[in-house]
């Protein structure tokens, strides 16, 4: 059977505002706060239900060339697993 | 440790509150502050839903906008209310807040949750009102002086 790719989705529990380069994101179903920087902020532009893992990742490298492919790698992968545990983000298959 | 949205700028704190509960019945927001103890403790999850005017009553724990304090959000108890005011305190504060207009009240707490485990705010409002009836009680006998009269 083959693998279903799943995409990563904004919650629709979650409100933001931008200040300067950060984005605050309030969960209005946790109660939690959480303060994204500008590569934050990119990545979380790019859950939109349309992008897998390693989609936004190559979307990343693109943006960021000058910084190693592994280090991106290992730290989108991290963000992404924090972003899903903190129901900021939800997986969706297409 | 997952911030806190009190520990945010007051004007972005508000506004993003209102943006939720523009788009949601009932939000969470989590505990800070001991003037509610011992019903809410700090950590406390509170699950807080709009209400119309006549919604809210006696007892009820509301959750409003104040200028008052640094947090600009305060989780306080209803004393009294008139008209399209509310006279508020918290359990264990001994002062009462200035009347509270219902344009600052977010809205009432529906639900709590301390580890895991759904608290029922309709005891605690039991609780307070039973108590409400004694004070009145006890006003009353006072005003006609019985205890005085009963002693002799």
């Amino acid at each position: 059977m083959a693998k279903k790719t799943r995409f990563f989705l904004i919650n629709t529990d979650i409100v933001y505002k931008n200040i300067e380069d950060e984005r605050v994101l309030f969960n209005s179903e946790t109660g939690q706060v959480t303060v994204v920087n500008e590569t934050g902020r990119f990545i979380l532009d790019q859950c939109n239900g349309k992008l897998s893992s390693d989609q936004i990742i190559e979307k990343v490298i693109d943006c960021y060339g000058d910084v190693p492919v592994a280090t991106i790698k290992k730290e989108v992968g991290d963000f992404l697993s924090g972003i899903l545990k903190r129901k900021i983000v939800r997986r969706v298959t297409a | 440790m997952p911030e806190n949205i009190v520990s945010l700028n007051r004007k972005v704190k508000m506004g993003l509150i209102k943006q939720a509960l523009g788009k949601k019945e009932t939000i969470a927001l989590v505990m800070q502050g001991k003037s509610m103890e011992p019903f809410l403790r700090e950590g406390d999850y509170l699950f807080i839903s709009k209400c119309r005017l006549q919604d809210y009553e006696f007892a009820d724990i509301i959750a409003f906008e104040t200028n008052a304090t640094n947090m600009g959000l305060i989780v306080h108890r209803i004393l009294n209310k008139r008209e399209d005011y509310f006279f508020t305190k918290g359990d264990a504060s001994l002062r009462r807040d200035p009347p509270v207009a219902f344009s600052k009240v977010l809205g009432k707490l529906i639900t709590v949750n301390r580890n895991d485990k759904t608290l029922g705010v309709e005891k605690s409002k039991n609780y307070i009102m039973l108590l409400g009836s004694y004070l009145r009680v006890f006003w009353f006998y006072r005003q006609l002086n019985l205890f005085g009269r009963l002693r002799r």
